[in-house]
């Protein structure tokens, strides 16, 4: 994946350059706080959330990517917070997007538009191709299965060149080779990538950098 | 890759005209049918509507009736916008288009004018005011301001339903201060007029830019409310919350089929000729309102055999959430026959209620409970049934 300089307002600590920085970040849902006071921050490089359901990987993935706000805290990007920090963010959720009618290749290309850093066409299909996508890539959402859709995703992700890409669950449905393509090409990443897994093996060359949520206690 | 790139905005459009293109392949036979009975009654329904837009414009309307009217054709709106959710809001892909750098204002433009586009037909009315308002001549600053107070209450419409997605205390604050608002202000004159829409504009504005695609914040009830709702769903063996979560939609859809029925019942007994036909126009609202709720209990009663089937097989549970089910149906009923009948008799002073009224809204109760129960055993095939008996018990209650 593409390199990327340090941005205005990205910090240094200890040597290490902070891309993602959350603050004391409360997030309820209804009387239950999923996340209780969290401080943590990530630089460049693959972090794994790991944690039992309902600890808050996915919440915390939503709040980095700006979906969801927190009740308490600050979630900042290179220094920019809310909405303004978007379009350095990329989040591959573990659902597949609800476009049944929209090409693998109009997705990729629509989100990828919407990036200033997307990566070159020639990039692209060579990720595209790798994944074993080219067959299917000019098929409709509707018509793939989860895995060619989740491709789809991950090869959306890679072309949008956002310097933080945040994945949900991204092995869950793919075959044992796209799981290989997909690890190297995290490996050779300099981009600052999260992913919410329960499959830790898998990323056992990433498990230095594993961030352990437990679910909070109850208010 | 292509080297166009597919826009939002083109991305929005072509959802809807996909998903209104299945939808109308899927239910051509419908609308010919339906056409072909009802299209003689289209034009009057039309012209009835636009006579709607009049009692608006009217500097003598009372502002209460003006807010009837304005929450009428939020209603009839609202109901087409409600059929229509998922493309005219893509609510299934909205949280990964969310994720993505797309700007508020343009999620707000394309949730706007797609709402626009599903209203389609509910157009004719105000393209058939603007047309009589301009066409017959007449004093121009009554022109521009009839214009005017028609333009904003559509205006006020699209705000109000583009922030449905996300309706917090605070935005629906905003929205009733901008109803409130417009409902008094055509009643001044030109310059009472313009300040009074503007303000109502702009607090559609402000609600609009404060609440719509704002990032979900917990609110401090929450803990309050879960308490309650938790006791809630104990209470109705969880068809309390499977119908809040499942079938709010469905359940919405009727209740505004309700709403829609009183507006038009209290419009009719506004307009005055209708009154001494009372009686027989309280009958069919009720005959329509036993319709439309006849098939809930079994709208629940299917959704928690499918979502919840381990709590399906506990006689005891299945007994309580069908209980809850039918009590909630029979409340409703009861609070919108209660309602039509009060808008009758304060709107039609000459109107002598007697206990034929009240005997029609006891048979249409009873026969509520009897055809929800029919439709707990028969299921979706017991439609036509329901249709059959209540008009026989129209037909009967009105000609006796």
């Amino acid at each position: 994946m593409g390199g990327h300089g340090l941005p205005a307002g990205a910090r240094v600590h200890a040597g290490v350059f902070l891309r993602v920085r959350l603050d004391g970040v409360t997030k309820r849902f209804g009387a239950r706080a999923v996340l209780r006071d969290l401080s943590c921050a990530f630089g460049p490089g693959v972090h794994l959330l790991v944690g039992p359901n309902g600890s808050g990987k996915t919440t915390l993935l939503n709040l980095v990517a700006g979906v969801l706000a927190p009740d308490a805290g600050t979630v900042d990007i290179d220094g920019v917070s809310g909405a303004a920090a978007r379009d350095r963010v990329f989040l591959v959720p573990s659902a597949t997007p609800a476009i049944p009618w929209l090409t693998g290749r109009a997705c990729i290309d629509f989100t990828a538009s919407l990036f200033a850093t997307r990566e070159p066409a020639a990039a692209v299909n060579g990720v595209v191709s790798r994944l074993g996508l080219a067959p299917f890539v000019d098929k409709p959402l509707g018509e793939m299965s989860s895995g060619t859709a989740k491709k789809v995703l991950i090869a959306a992700a890679f072309a949008s060149g956002a310097p933080v890409v945040l994945f949900d669950e991204p092995t869950n449905e793919l075959d044992a080779a796209s799981i290989a393509f997909f690890l190297d090409l995290l490996g050779a990443s300099n981009r600052t990538i999260l992913v919410a897994t329960h499959h830790v093996e898998q990323f056992s060359r990433f498990a230095a950098d594993a961030f352990r949520l437990e679910p909070a206690a109850a208010a | 890759m292509a080297a166009s790139s597919l826009r939002y905005t083109e991305l929005r459009r072509l959802h809807l005209s996909n998903a209104l293109r299945t939808l109308s392949r899927r239910q051509q036979r419908t609308f010919v049918l339906v056409a072909a009975i009802l299209g003689p009654v289209v034009v009057p329904l039309l012209v009835a509507s636009a006579s709607g837009f009049e009692v608006l414009v009217d500097p003598a309307t009372p502002p209460l009736i003006r807010l009837a009217v304005y929450v009428a054709w939020l209603g009839a709106t609202g109901l087409v916008v409600l059929a229509l959710r998922e493309p005219v809001f893509m609510l299934a892909a909205r949280p990964f288009l969310r994720a993505l750098p797309i700007a508020r204002s343009q999620h707000l433009a394309c949730d706007l004018r797609s709402i626009a586009v599903s209203y389609s037909l509910l157009w004719l009315p105000i393209v058939y005011f603007a047309g009589r308002t301009w066409w017959l001549g007449g004093d121009l600053v009554a022109r521009v301001q009839a214009t005017a107070v028609v333009g904003v209450a559509v205006l006020l419409g699209l705000a109000s339903q583009a922030l449905a997605l996300n309706l917090t205390p605070g935005a629906l604050g905003l929205l009733a201060a901008a109803a409130m608002l417009f409902s008094v202000a055509p009643a001044g004159g030109p310059a009472v007029v313009t300040a009074g829409l503007g303000a109502a504009l702009l607090l559609a504005a402000l609600a609009l830019w404060r609440f719509h695609e704002r990032p979900g914040r917990s609110s401090a009830f929450r803990p309050v409310l879960a308490r309650w709702s938790s006791r809630f769903a104990t209470a109705t063996a969880l068809a309390g919350p499977v119908a809040w979560r499942d079938l709010r939609h469905a359940l919405g859809l009727r209740l505004a089929i309700l709403a829609a029925c009183l507006a038009a019942g209290s419009a009719m007994a506004h307009e005055g000729s209708f009154c001494g036909k009372a009686g027989g126009l309280y009958i069919v609202q009720c005959a329509i309102a036993a319709l439309a709720l006849q098939r809930i209990p079994a709208l629940i009663d299917e959704r928690l055999r499918q979502s919840l089937p381990w709590l399906f097989r506990l006689a005891r549970a299945r007994r309580r959430s069908i209980a809850s089910a039918f009590l909630a149906t029979m409340a409703t009923f009861a609070v919108y026959a209660a309602a039509s009948t009060g808008t009758w008799r304060a709107l039609c002073v000459s109107t002598s209620w007697t206990r034929a009224q009240l005997v029609a809204a006891l048979v249409f109760g009873a026969a509520l409970a009897a055809l929800g129960a029919v439709a707990l055993r028969w299921n979706e095939a017991s439609s036509w049934v329901a249709t059959a008996c209540l008009l026989a018990l129209a037909f009967m209650l009105g000609f006796s």
